[in-house]
């Protein structure tokens, strides 16, 4: 690896990416395996069946992630040279260290990423044995509040025999230690942690342009030069102690950050929650469930290899590092497909995939969020939905012949680390800004009910206490 | 009309009075330059300049004095004038050494360009002057080369010119040529050169010194060059860049042949040169000289020089002659305690050792030596694109709060990465010994110190 060479990659958001010095180890990367498997992991799981261009990976988000790490760090490395130490400020090692763990930060995702971590893992996954599993310390309190996913990515960074670990060690021993470290905040300059981890940061950064870009809703932009230009670092005084934080300056930055909060509401309502994007990962997400079901009742589904890492994973056995590697969009896929060809022995479980593959979806019953929510309130709603769907779709077995949607969004976290910085270096949160204050209200949760088709009007009905 | 003898002895004129004063041999030749008029040698009409350059002369002796005044003389009959500012200046930063003066104002530069001061005598073939251009406030460095060799010399250098403008740690030189058809090396001014005494402080700056110059040597190598006199003193330093200097003994490989005499410094000579008398493997002697140099920068010796020993120099021929029987000596017999590297950063260790080797097959190529910092040092080396200079705004005091609110308080100096952390190791200990320090200042420096040493 040549650190003199000025290593280029054209992209469809950022144009040149150039990544020079050290920051060329961020290409070099590239070619492990655990960054690989990234591009078949499509960054937006299941939106391209509603916006066909969407078909980027999670690999191109990460790089670009990557790449506007790097650009923030030289921001903040100029702006801060005449403020802070040299110490305090990022130098060449430092913004290849936040280049990196931005690169690796959606390491860990699984399939479909969310539907995957939120229908096979579950929320209450095996913490301990899924650590062992990966050969981390159980004992180790920066894991503890870790998602799954992020879990992985920590095995993946932390795994010896691994091609990623090795390269990193190779460039300087104890680098991955450090890079885990900077992914969940512990990092010598705590303000770059923030560039991963804030109402305002790259992965946002990356994701909005990129995910506008590729599904086409044009009200999703925002100006990142513009924003790159704003950041620097401010001192918030927390009892009676200065610390540093990662901020954005308040005479340049206030309608930047509101058309970036704005830009990514849009992409949330316009594309993330789409009634049909959210009713293809409610439809796996029922697939995945029963697929579960039957395999934990019976392990058997003729024509079927159950020795894989994806099939033993969703029977609910914790995998090593090198067979994470084999976990992507495209192995379930061939699944979904299998099943839906093979006509195992589950016949809902065939149904739902033969449905996803000809994209014969749930339809969704036109009947306002309110009032779905107070129907749930009746702990017999679920028998008797369950019974009026049933007498129209006998085919699929009960509890998997529909299911809720829930969504909610926040433009600014509960616990935001996102700052505006004032005169003398004063750093406040954002979201106490009294222009961008307005952005902190509570939108209330949105729940949307899916069903098959020919149980629609009934399952109206149902719900609006109209009788048939 | 020339003044009579009788008027001369009656009155002497005001224009020649500041010489009277100096001594006799100077009013000689001041006398007969006065009576052949050539009272317009500073290009202005009056006789005030010769009253001027008398005064401005009362600074020597009148030896000395003389010297200046009769090639005053033989410049003027060449018709070159001598700007009298320029020459103010020369004598200012050499106020007693005509020597120098005369360096400076017997160089005719190339027109673009005007001598402001004479740098260095580069052995007895090369005078190193800072030159201006005429249009504009950049500054350059001017190399003349003297003697019948002057034209090949010259020729050789420039032949390597085309390669110095495409690398960022070669310097960049081009030919100039003045009126009379004489060439000059003109080279760009960095503004720090290197000497014997450089010394690293920190392995940040050895470690970028063995990159950058390794950076050179890998390019020159490829293209069948070898440079044959790496030592301190040709090595410059551009912000956090270094480059390599001075290609006057550089040639192609193949003339480095087994009856080539050795060339270039003592100090950095590879020990096959001193033990064979000959050229092994000449690449390799470059790799030596590169890791002789870094050797010095950490340690304050080369690798076969004691500790403050005296190197003569190459006008000293017979004490050279025996210091070179010295070397040979050490190289033969005292290897094992003059090359070793218990004096060097850890991390450097390995590396040195791979290029100081006794037998040049045994030494590491430019290239592979190259690679091999890329990978074990990178937390060390800045970024050729875009490392940032450092800036020295902030008194030690500021530094050390910096350091205390902002890392120790926050228990940030466990997490800092090795690089930074012997970096920080060294400055803790240069501001712990700052004279002038109070008690509580010296006592945070100190506190700060044992709380990295802890790792907390």
């Amino acid at each position: 690896m040549s650190l003199g060479k000025i290593h280029r990659i054209q992209d469809s958001i950022h144009g040149l990416m150039e990544f020079r010095g050290m920051e060329a180890v961020v290409v070099h990367l590239l070619k492990t395996p655990e960054l690989q498997r990234l591009r078949r992991i499509r960054q937006l799981g299941l939106a391209h069946f509603v916006f066909p261009a969407a078909e980027h990976s999670r690999l191109a988000h990460s790089l670009g992630a990557s790449y506007i790490a790097v650009r923030f760090g030289r921001q903040l490395s100029e702006d801060l040279r005449n403020h802070y130490i040299p110490l305090l400020c990022p130098d060449d090692e430092s913004i290849r260290d936040i280049a990196v763990a931005a690169l690796c930060h959606d390491l860990g995702h699984g399939p479909l990423s969310h539907a995957w971590e939120r229908e096979i893992v579950g929320h209450d996954f095996d913490r301990d044995a899924w650590a062992r599993s990966l050969g981390l310390d159980n004992d180790d309190p920066s894991l503890a509040k870790l998602k799954w996913h992020e879990l992985v990515t920590h095995g993946l960074l932390n795994w010896a025999e691994g091609g990623l670990h090795l390269l990193l060690e190779e460039q300087e021993a104890g680098s991955t230690r450090r890079i885990r470290d900077l992914l969940v905040g512990n990092y010598y300059l705590p303000y770059l942690s923030s560039l991963l981890s804030g109402d305002v940061d790259v992965d946002r950064a990356d994701f909005i342009a990129r995910d506008t870009h590729h599904t086409g809703v044009a009200y999703g932009r925002y100006d990142l030069d513009w924003l790159i230009s704003t950041c620097t670092v401010g001192e918030e005084t927390h009892r009676g102690r200065k610390h540093l934080v990662l901020g954005f300056d308040a005479r340049k930055s206030i309608r930047v950050i509101e058309q970036f909060l704005i830009a990514r509401r849009a992409l949330y309502e316009t594309v993330y929650h789409h009634k049909t994007v959210r009713c293809f990962e409610g439809m796996v997400g029922l697939f995945l469930k029963r697929l579960k079901l039957v395999l934990g009742h019976e392990r058997n589904l003729s024509g079927l290899s159950h020795e894989g890492p994806l099939m033993r994973m969703i029977a609910g056995e914790t995998l090593e590092p090198s067979e994470i590697l084999r976990l992507d969009d495209f192995s379930l896929w061939v699944l979904i497909d299998d099943i839906a060809r093979l006509s195992p022995c589950d016949s809902t479980l065939s149904n739902l995939a033969r449905r996803i593959i000809s994209r014969d979806l749930f339809k969704m019953v036109p009947v306002d969020s309110d009032h779905v929510r107070d129907f749930f309130l009746d702990p017999e709603s679920h028998a008797r939905l369950a019974e009026t769907v049933s007498r129209s779709s006998p085919e699929l077995a009960a509890g998997f012949n529909y299911f809720t949607d829930r969504v909610k969004f926040q433009m600014f976290a509960e616990e935001s680390e996102s700052y505006v910085v004032e005169q003398h270096r004063r750093a406040s949160p954002a979201k106490e800004h009294p222009e961008l204050k307005k952005y902190v209200e509570q939108t209330p949760e949105r729940v949307r009910l899916f069903t098959v088709q020919q149980a629609v009007e009934p399952v109206a009905r149902l719900i609006s206490g109209i009788s048939s | 009309m020339p003044p009579t003898p009788e008027r001369r002895e009656k009155s002497l004129p005001a224009d020649l009075r500041p010489y009277s004063v100096i001594g006799s041999a100077t009013m000689e030749v001041a006398r007969a330059l006065y009576e052949e008029r050539q009272e317009d040698f500073f290009q202005i009409e009056d006789s005030f300049p010769f009253r001027l350059l008398g005064r401005i002369l009362g600074r020597f002796g009148d030896d000395d004095a003389a010297r200046i005044l009769t090639v005053f003389g033989d410049l003027w009959r060449k018709q070159r004038a001598i700007d009298v500012t320029l020459f103010e200046k020369w004598v200012e930063t050499h106020p007693a050494n005509a020597e120098q003066v005369i360096a400076c104002m017997q160089v005719d530069p190339p027109e673009e360009l005007q001598v402001l001061d004479l740098l260095s005598t580069q052995g007895s073939q090369k005078l190193v002057f800072l030159a201006q251009f005429r249009n504009s406030a950049s500054r350059v460095v001017l190399k003349r080369v003297l003697g019948p060799d002057a034209t090949s010399i010259i020729g050789r250098e420039s032949d390597q010119h085309p390669l110095s403008m495409e690398h960022p740690n070669i310097i960049d030189t081009f030919v100039s040529t003045n009126r009379s058809g004489e060439k000059f090396l003109v080279e760009k001014l960095l503004p720090e050169v290197l000497s014997d005494g450089w010394r690293a402080n920190g392995i940040k700056n050895a470690a970028n010194l063995l990159h950058d110059i390794a950076a050179a040597l890998t390019y020159i190598h490829a293209r069948h060059l070898v440079h044959s006199d790496i030592k301190p003193a040709n090595i410059g330093k551009n912000g956090e860049n270094f480059v390599l200097l001075d290609f006057g003994l550089s040639r192609q490989v193949e003339l480095f042949t087994a009856d080539t005499h050795p060339t270039g410094s003592l100090r950095t000579r590879a020990p096959e040169l001193l033990t064979e008398g000959r050229y092994l493997d000449a690449f390799a002697a470059d790799v030596w000289a590169l890791g002789a140099t870094v050797f010095n920068a950490c340690t304050g010796r080369f690798p076969l020089t004691r500790l403050g020993e005296d190197i003569p120099r190459v006008s000293q021929v017979d004490p050279r002659k025996e210091f070179v029987e010295l070397l040979k000596r050490r190289a033969e017999e005292e290897w094992d305690q003059l090359v070793t590297f218990a004096e060097i950063p850890e991390p450097l260790q390995d590396i040195l050792n791979s290029i100081l080797q006794r037998n040049p097959s045994d030494r590491i190529s430019a290239a592979d030596l190259h690679s091999l910092v890329e990978k074990k040092l990178s937390p060390f080396l800045h970024s050729p694109t875009h490392g940032f200079a450092r800036p020295v705004y902030f008194s030690a005091i500021d530094e050390l709060n910096q350091i205390d609110e902002f890392l120790h308080r926050e228990g940030r100096l466990g997490q800092l990465p090795s690089a930074r952390r012997i970096y920080l190791q060294e400055r803790l200990a240069e501001l712990e010994g700052i004279y002038g320090f109070d008690s509580k200042t010296k006592a945070l420096a100190t506190e700060l110190r044992k709380a990295l040493e802890s790792g907390k």
